[in-house]
């Protein structure tokens, strides 16, 4: 039987609700895999040697750090789902901009949580992480997909092509032409493209692509009068600390 | 004596929609459709829904010829028997560009000449090409890739407006047999039809006169020797690497393929999608290293691949000027635009010097 | 219609040049860390007895339940019965491979590319470089030649590597090193180990073995096979030795799916790895852009 863990910090549980609506898989899984740790969908749990622990949320308490710490002993293969847990979510989004201080005071005014916090962090802060599957919420069929090929002892294959791709292969209408702001040309795709069909701008959810051009995308954000620290906000929403620090244009650098 | 042609027909307009409707007995129909702001080939089940009044679709016919996700193989881990569910389907493609008719030619040449894949062939015997004249927009510049008119190309019939008729051009057997099959929509050339389809041409051409057309000739040795020239840098700054211009264009067919193990490790999928040389990972090799490392390499590849690899390959342009990447690119770079640039910006003047010292001349 | 298009379309489908044939594993060799030798044999007889190649022809390898993969054919055709496949653990697919024992099951399509031009480098010498990893299809090569030495002149092997650890095929580069009919002149990095300076001719980079061949060089073909970016400074000094452009074929390798053209990844420049390479003559590395 093989182990697996599904654990939760720092997060709106949306990801583990994605798993468990990957009804058919887990059906066919059941027989072959033990949940042995699942609290948020079974009463008992034992947290003992896990094959695979998916884990989602960032880390934001010591509670969370203590228990991503302890997972990560026990786990042979560490994966993280959801953008929380991948690049710590959009509760890290203004990071850089406030201090935990300013941010606990705009949240808990003067009373102060019992636990200790910390800005919230991927979990790649803080332990090794194998993989990420990024998102909000994170991919069902990129889920299957991985816990496909990790039983089967191969690694999931994940080329960081643009959103643009899945989106362009939909036939749907350029939103950026349409003058909508969308993150589609420098987030990561996988999801296909389901808000673009709808006519919404990507919001970059599951984070870059392989060396975005994040300078051309601002500058056409410019011209469609999403301008300056809007522009460079817009794209920090789900991004947080992946987001590089855009200040000149550069082709040449390793890999652009 | 009596005018005769076989090779052609006229179809009043007014047959059209029955036209259209036996074809869709004959076999499942397939015909540009307008959605929103945009019109795409789509599988049709009330031809009303048939727009012929268009000047591009977002992805070409391809799309119903190699989709842009498709199972190879599956394979059985025990025994490594692969087996193939695929099974072609009679198919009739109505309204098809003459651009896009020369795209999937290429793409004929590309999976039928050398190593011919049997899946595509399959298809494309399968496949009927129906094509219709069109009028050129900003974006198109099908003159110069010597794509604007159907000859050469692999189709079935093509329909050329003259007015009140559609001039029926007939390319092959297949297309004569739904001649044959719907005879009463149609009537004999007459010695008139003959001249208005004669005078379209120059209709279309004259459609260019205004428009910034690219001069495409010795693109090939042009491309090689200013292989290293700034205006590669400069445009693919602009570049967002998002292959836009690869997935709509209709001759590109780059794919990668990934086995998909099921979750008992007893069956793998073999999966291909289309990918885009734009991609960083699509040069990658496994140790890390990228053969198209810049953003740079990769835009120039783009350019290199359509007018240096495709000669070299199937001795045709990998371009028709269907004008689509450049209207689809969300940076809104325009071929045209680069090559212009690649020529030197001051060609015009010296075209223009050229006709100059001609006129000039005193006999 | 045009003619030749119209030929294209009325033939009968073709067997699906996509499905492999099956193979098992008949043996694994460690030659050095994370390099394996693979031996198979075909399972279907008719297969086996029709498979035939070139040295320096790829197969597409699928590792089950991982993909495809193209390795350089490491056995000779002149040694009927089995296909040898040299493989470095690097990738994902290959991390799988390396997994595999004897007796397990593959699939192999091919050969495919054009491999080296054995026909016309016949009644000439041959000067064979291999750097590294390169040794593979180059061992290929070697067999080929020594298997039919009447139909050669003089042979010459040069082979470097980091360390004698790395050294591929050890036993039977000694075995070689004691025949008259091919001569071997063997470089490492840098000398280390007392086994380093037991193996090695010199220490040092395989350019500097170039000048101690003694070889009528318009009268020799030479095939190289190894990193990519050796391919420059090999290419310098033979050319300064006098060995013509035209004579010099190196080996190169790119990302591939399909092995047949069709997938696009191997591109270089205006031509594809797969079917006009991955034999490249020397020329071609200064004429197509991001050869090296």
């Amino acid at each position: 039987m093989v182990k697996v863990g599904v654990m939760g910090l720092t997060g709106c549980s949306g990801c583990q609700c994605e798993i468990l609506n990957c009804e058919d898989a887990i059906n066919r899984l059941i027989g072959r895999v033990e949940f042995s740790y699942f609290p948020l969908a079974q009463d008992s749990n034992g947290f003992s040697d896990f094959d695979i622990l998916f884990v989602e949320g960032s880390v934001s308490t010591e509670l969370d750090r203590e228990k991503l710490i302890e997972g990560r002993k026990r786990a042979k293969i560490l994966v993280a789902v959801g953008t929380c847990s991948c690049y710590g979510g959009v509760q890290s989004q203004r990071n850089d901009e406030a201090s935990l201080e300013e941010m606990l005071r705009a949240v808990y005014g003067e009373k102060r949580p019992e636990v200790r916090v910390f800005k919230p962090a991927p979990l790649s802060e803080v332990v090794e992480v194998d993989y990420e599957l990024p998102g909000c919420p994170m991919d069902k069929k990129q889920f299957v997909y991985t816990v496909a090929s990790l039983l089967n002892g191969v690694e999931p294959f994940f080329p960081k092509i643009p959103v643009c791709h899945e989106c362009k292969l939909s036939e749907n209408e350029c939103l950026l032409l349409n003058g909508i702001p969308c993150q589609g040309p420098v987030s990561f795709s996988g999801c296909g493209a389901p808000c673009t069909a709808q006519g919404v701008g990507c919001q970059g959810c599951r984070g870059n692509c392989d060396f975005p051009n994040f300078e051309e995308l601002l500058s056409i954000y410019d011209r469609l009068g999403l301008k300056g620290e809007d522009a460079v906000r817009f794209l920090k929403v789900f991004r947080g600390k992946t987001l590089p620090k855009l200040k000149e244009r550069s082709v040449d650098e390793k890999g652009a | 004596m009596e005018f005769h042609i076989e090779r052609a027909k006229v179809l009043p307009k007014a047959n059209l929609w029955d036209f259209l409707e036996g074809l869709r007995r004959v076999s499942p129909l397939i015909a540009p459709v307008r959605r929103g702001g945009r019109v795409a080939f789509s599988e049709i089940n009330d031809i009303s829904d048939v727009t012929i009044d268009y000047t591009r679709t977002v992805l070409p016919p391809k799309k119903f010829l190699v989709p842009y996700r498709r199972v190879r193989f599956t394979y059985s881990t025990e025994d490594l028997s692969f087996s193939s569910t695929f099974k072609a389907r009679q198919q009739i493609i109505f309204g098809i560009h003459s651009c896009d008719l020369h795209g999937i030619s290429i793409l004929d040449s590309i999976y039928l000449k050398e190593n011919p894949d049997p899946r595509y062939l399959d298809v494309r015997k399968k496949t009927v090409l129906i094509g219709i004249s069109c009028m050129p927009d900003d974006f198109c510049f099908c003159l110069s890739t010597g794509t604007a008119f159907p000859d050469g190309a692999n189709w079935d019939l093509f329909l050329t407006d003259i007015g009140a008729d559609y001039f029926v051009s007939i390319g092959s057997p297949k297309g004569d047999e739904l001649i044959i099959e719907l005879k009463e929509l149609f009537r004999d050339i007459e010695r008139e039809d003959l001249e208005l389809y004669k005078r379209s041409t120059k209709k279309k051409k004259e459609a260019f006169r205004n428009r910034k057309l690219p001069d495409l000739e010795r693109i090939s040795q042009l491309i090689e020797l200013e292989y290293e020239s700034p205006v590669w840098e400069e445009e693919a700054r602009r570049c967002l690497s998002c292959g836009t211009c690869t997935n709509v264009c209709p001759t590109c067919f780059c794919y990668t393929s990934v086995d998909v193990p099921d979750f008992e490790g007893k069956t793998v999928k073999r999966v291909e999608f289309t990918t885009s040389c734009q991609y960083p990972y699509y040069s990658l090799v496994a140790g890390g290293h990228y053969f198209k490392p810049t953003r740079t390499a990769r835009f120039r590849h783009r350019y290199y691949h359509k007018f240096v690899g495709y000669p070299y390959q199937i001795e045709k342009f990998g371009c028709v000027g269907c004008g689509r990447c450049s209207a689809e690119c969300p940076a809104e770079i325009s071929m045209v635009e680069t090559l212009r640039r690649l020529r030197g910006e001051d060609e015009e003047e010296l075209r223009e010097a050229a006709e100059q010292t001609f006129t000039d001349r005193p006999f | 219609m045009k003619k030749s298009l119209e030929k294209l379309l009325n033939k009968p489908l073709p067997i699906d040049p996509f499905k492999p044939v099956r193979a098992v594993i008949t043996d694994v060799e460690e030659l050095a860390p994370d390099h394996k030798k693979f031996t198979f044999s075909f399972l279907d007889e008719e297969a086996s007895d029709s498979w035939s190649y070139i040295p320096g022809q790829f197969v597409m390898l699928t590792v089950p339940k991982a993909g495809e993969i193209p390795i350089s054919i490491c056995s000779s055709p002149t040694r009927k019965g089995f296909l040898e496949l040299t493989v470095r653990k690097v990738g994902r697919k290959t991390k799988v491979l390396h997994q595999l024992k004897p007796g397990d099951l593959v699939a192999i399509r091919g050969p495919y590319g054009n491999g080296f031009p054995v026909g016309i480098m016949e009644n000439h010498n041959v000067l064979i470089i291999a750097g590294g990893l390169g040794m593979a299809p180059l061992r290929s090569l070697v067999w080929y030649v020594l298997d039919r030495r009447h139909r050669f002149k003089e042979v010459y092997l040069l082979y470097g590597t980091r360390s004698y650890e790395y050294v591929l095929y050890k036993e039977e580069l000694r075995r070689l090193r004691e025949r008259e009919d091919i001569k071997c002149l063997f470089c490492l990095d840098r000398f280390e180990t007392p086994e380093d300076e037991r193996w090695a001719d010199r220490e040092g980079l395989l350019t500097e073995l170039i000048p101690e061949v003694d070889l009528e060089p318009t009268e020799t073909y030479v095939a190289v096979c190894g990193p990519p970016v050796a391919y420059k400074f090999i290419g310098k000094e033979l050319l300064k030795n006098g060995y013509p452009e035209s004579q010099i074929f190196v080996s190169l390798e790119r990302k591939m799916e399909c092995g047949i053209g069709k997938c696009g990844h191997c591109q270089i420049g205006y031509k594809f790895a797969c079917v006009d390479g991955p034999i490249f003559p020397l020329w071609d590395t200064k004429n197509l852009p991001e050869m090296l």
